[in-house]
């Protein structure tokens, strides 16, 4: 079973990569473009493993696992487009700040893409499980969390500040139901004592849904700064972000 | 340059040309007329001079000085017209205003020296003795050849002056009146002139702003009538042209949403050019919004873009297939070929994408089938054919285990004549259904669905389940009782089987609409989960295989049920709380229209 989960040899990631460099953005539109491509993918990865969640459907869970390769490779090459795009010297004042954007989300997409890979994992090691439910505390969560990501995706494909905002206004509903996943898993656990492992994977589960829609908050928050030229995170949502570090702890 | 308008332009033209007519006609005329009036005057003054004639000789012969003054004098004053005489030496001898001995030597005047020599000398000019402007006429006064002296009369032109101005005056004042009326008249022509080429240009102006169904007014002049006439054909023909145009646009427009296929159309910029209502709602985007966006912009599928780039690095047609994943995973099939302008450069490519998922399904299900069939059967076999070997291998000897494992086989075997049964049944009643084979008549709901409760009796006593019926006696449907019955069976036992013990299963007939009657079995069982429901009428679908087999049902009796409603026209529904209960309904018609065909399963 293991052998499934095996990543692509390295002559694939090579393949991969040198089609990337092809493709090397020398302008902010194409820097964009190829930033919605890893977009796409990232949000096309996180779609599946909610799927994988909620249909119990390991293929799925597997092919987030295998496409993961991809928005490494990507991730890799935005970067270092990025710094060609600087090196430049032709970006002007909102140039610079959109580049300097485009990394802070690209890193972020791609530890979103990891996140997804994670919880695809725990989704093949629930598999064994197969027959029991899910808590609706938890699907909420995936739900939640997968319109969070896809609202800052579309923030970021118009560019659009509003539904920015809007996103980073929910996070704190995705930390109450994972708070609520915690005090649901931790009661589960003193009763049905046989099931800690599952309870444990379905935590983990949680937390890193949790983490998904913290790192789609940071995209809305970047999309917000290309826009307006404004660094809205620790304004005004300090009381929000430290109830969520407690619970990362 | 500042442009004019042409009517300014001919208004001023005109103007001017009759004002400087006029000018010249009032100068020469006054001119002319001012010399026939002083002509006039000086002939009087030939004739006076001439009558006076004789008189003026005979007194010269005569000598007599004192008559010929006296007479000049008293002539003078009679006829307004002043006399001279003067001797050829240019002295005065008479005048009719002054004293002649207090007068100029007049030798040298002009028209005196003309007369001196025989002629008549006429002259206009300042007189110092009356103090006007004078006309003279003089004329010899010969005895034969020899000149005895010269007369002369004069006027005053002074009142020819005021004729020639008050002449002057009337012709220029008649030449104001004129230009002024004939300024008039211009104004008029030139508006006749420019009216229609006025209306011409608006015309041209509607043409231009696409109001080509106007049509321009013929003008009377030859050369405006032939122009409009042009540009109304020119319109007509434009018009023409733009309502194919339009029309064949709006026929590509009209095929292109209509078809099932979604068409998307890019640029060499991965830029969307036109998309179709199908793409559109295949890939959930807003077609208004969409042009000019990229694909990345577009759609956040990796697989899209990826073969949109594909399909624009290729020079042939392409292939492929590309997975959505919304809420569901959607198969996609794509194609896509290179698009070219007149000249055959390259402008982008077209993708045609065809949503394959209802085929996927099909296909799984096709497969599940086979696979479902052959484990199915297998089962059973695999196990009367393990006890038989066990009963061959000596087992037949031992009366007791010999027994219980013919049990066994017997009842493996009924298990896989049931199957069979089932199979054979499901795959009748769908070719009667094709065929139209089944007949319906028109039948009481109550006995049918009675006969069925009671058929299922034996198995709901042992769990102490009741059945309850509510269907009222004279509710009729189109029916095939048998059928219906084996539907309602299969309905009821499930319920009984998937019920605790003790609870109550409901049975209700019921009308809903005009055309159609609801059968519902109501159950206070386990109830099933929402993600079954889709799938739960396919054959074989279980939800929990184990659980069914040990039940021992067959995996068949609701695709056999949905086979039955489809053979009476009607379909089949289910609502399920898990823990509460599930109800199944099937919805039968009243009556069934002659005309209407039956709808294949």
């Amino acid at each position: 079973m293991r052998s499934k989960y095996q990543r692509h040899d390295i002559s694939v990631r090579i393949t991969i990569y040198a089609w990337m460099k092809n493709r090397a953005a020398h302008t902010p539109d194409l820097l964009r473009r190829k930033l919605l491509q890893l977009s796409a993918h990232v949000e096309e990865n996180a779609r599946r493993c909610v799927l994988a969640i909620r249909a119990r459907d390991w293929q799925s869970a597997q092919r987030v696992i295998d496409g993961d390769d991809e928005v490494d490779a990507l991730e890799i090459s935005i970067e270092e487009d990025c710094v060609v795009l600087l090196q430049s010297g032709t970006l002007d004042d909102a140039g610079v700040r959109f580049v300097v954007a485009v990394l802070k989300i690209n890193a972020d997409l791609e530890r979103v893409g990891d996140l997804a890979g994670n919880v695809s994992h725990r989704v093949l090691s629930l598999g064994q499980y197969d027959q029991l439910l899910l808590p609706t505390e938890l699907l909420a969560l995936a739900e939640r969390t997968l319109s969070m990501l896809t609202h800052s995706l579309d923030a970021l494909v118009d560019m659009d500040p509003v539904l920015a905002r809007a996103v980073c206004d929910r996070d704190h509903e995705v930390n109450v139901l994972n708070r609520a996943m915690y005090d649901l898993v931790r009661d589960r656990i003193l009763a049905t004592p046989l099931q800690t492992e599952r309870l444990i994977h379905l935590l983990s589960i949680s937390r890193y849904l949790e983490r998904i829609a913290d790192y789609a908050t940071n995209i809305a928050e970047n999309v917000v700064y290309i826009a307006e030229g404004r660094i809205i995170r620790h304004s005004g949502r300090t009381a929000r972000s430290t109830d969520n570090h407690s619970e990362r702890t | 340059m500042r442009k004019k308008r042409l009517f300014w332009q001919l208004y001023s033209s005109n103007f001017l040309i009759i004002f400087l007519a006029l000018f010249a006609f009032t100068f020469l005329v006054s001119g002319s007329f001012k010399n026939i009036l002083l002509e006039q005057v000086s002939d009087d003054l030939q004739s006076r001079a001439n009558l006076l004639y004789e008189e003026i000789l005979h007194r010269l012969v005569a000598d007599s000085v004192d008559d010929l003054d006296r007479f000049v004098v008293d002539l003078g004053e009679k006829a307004a017209t002043r006399i001279t005489v003067i001797l050829p030496d240019g002295k005065v001898i008479a005048d009719s205003e002054r004293d002649p001995n207090s007068m100029d030597n007049h030798q040298h005047r002009p028209e005196i020296r003309k007369a001196m020599h025989g002629e008549v000398g006429t002259s206009t000019r300042f007189s110092a003795t009356v103090q006007r402007n004078t006309m003279y006429a003089a004329i010899p006064v010969k005895d034969g050849d020899r000149l005895l002296g010269v007369l002369r009369t004069a006027v005053p032109v002074h009142q020819a002056e005021v004729n020639i101005e008050r002449l002057q005056l009337q012709i220029v004042l008649g030449g104001l009146v004129i230009t002024f009326l004939a300024g008039l008249m211009s104004l008029y022509i030139s508006r006749r002139i420019t009216r229609p080429i006025e209306k011409l240009k608006q015309g041209a102006r509607h043409f231009a702003e696409g109001r080509l169904d106007l049509r321009l007014p013929v003008p009377d002049s030859v050369e405006l009538s032939d122009l409009a006439e042009v540009m109304n054909t020119m319109a007509e023909q434009l018009q023409d042209r733009i309502s194919i145009i339009v029309q064949q646009h709006s026929e590509q427009d009209a095929v292109l949403s209509s078809m099932m296929e979604g068409v998307l159309a890019f640029d060499t910029e991965e830029r969307l050019m036109n998309i179709n209502s199908s793409a559109a709602r295949m890939l959930r985007i807003d077609a208004e919004k969409a042009k000019g966006k990229s694909i990345q912009e577009l759609v956040r599928n990796v697989g899209l873009q990826r073969f949109v780039e594909r399909a624009l690095s290729c020079d042939h047609a392409i292939e492929g297939y590309v997975t959505l994943v919304g809420d569901e995973e959607r198969h996609l099939q794509a194609h896509g070929n290179i698009l070219k302008d007149g000249e055959g450069e390259m402008i982008g490519v077209l993708i045609v994408l065809n949503d394959i998922t209802e085929i996927r399904t099909l296909e799984n299900v096709r497969r599940d089938f086979v696979a479902n069939v052959s484990h199915e059967l297998k089962t059973p076999i695999t196990s009367i054919k393990g006890f038989v070997e066990t009963l061959l291998d000596g087992a037949i000897h031992d009366k007791a285990d010999a027994m219980r494992f013919l049990g066994i086989v017997s009842k493996q075997a009924d298990r896989l004549s049931a199957i069979i049964e089932d199979l054979l049944s499901l795959s009748r009643i769908e070719q009667e259904t094709e065929r139209e084979h089944i007949a319906l008549a028109s039948a009481s709901l109550r006995d049918t669905l009675f006969a069925a409760i009671q058929n299922c009796q034996h198995d709901a006593d042992p769990k102490a389940i009741a059945i309850q019926l509510d269907c009222s006696g004279d509710l009729e449907a189109m029916i095939n009782p048998p059928l219906l019955e084996q539907a309602m069976v299969n309905l009821i036992s499930n319920a009984i089987k998937y019920s605790d013990e003790r609870k109550t299963i409901q049975v209700t007939a019921e009308v809903t609409s005009e055309e159609e009657i609801r059968i519902s079995v109501r159950d206070e069982g386990f109830g099933i989960e929402a993600e079954h429901l889709p799938r739960l009428f396919e054959r074989f679908y279980r939800i929990d295989k184990a659980r069914s087999r040990k039940m021992g049902g067959t995996g068949l009796g609701l695709a056999i049920v949905k086979h039955i409603a489809q053979a009476h026209r009607g379909h089949v529904e289910v609502q399920s709380t898990p823990g509460k209960g599930s109800t199944f309904s099937l919805y039968l018609r009243r009556s069934v229209p002659d005309e209407e065909q039956i709808p294949t399963a």
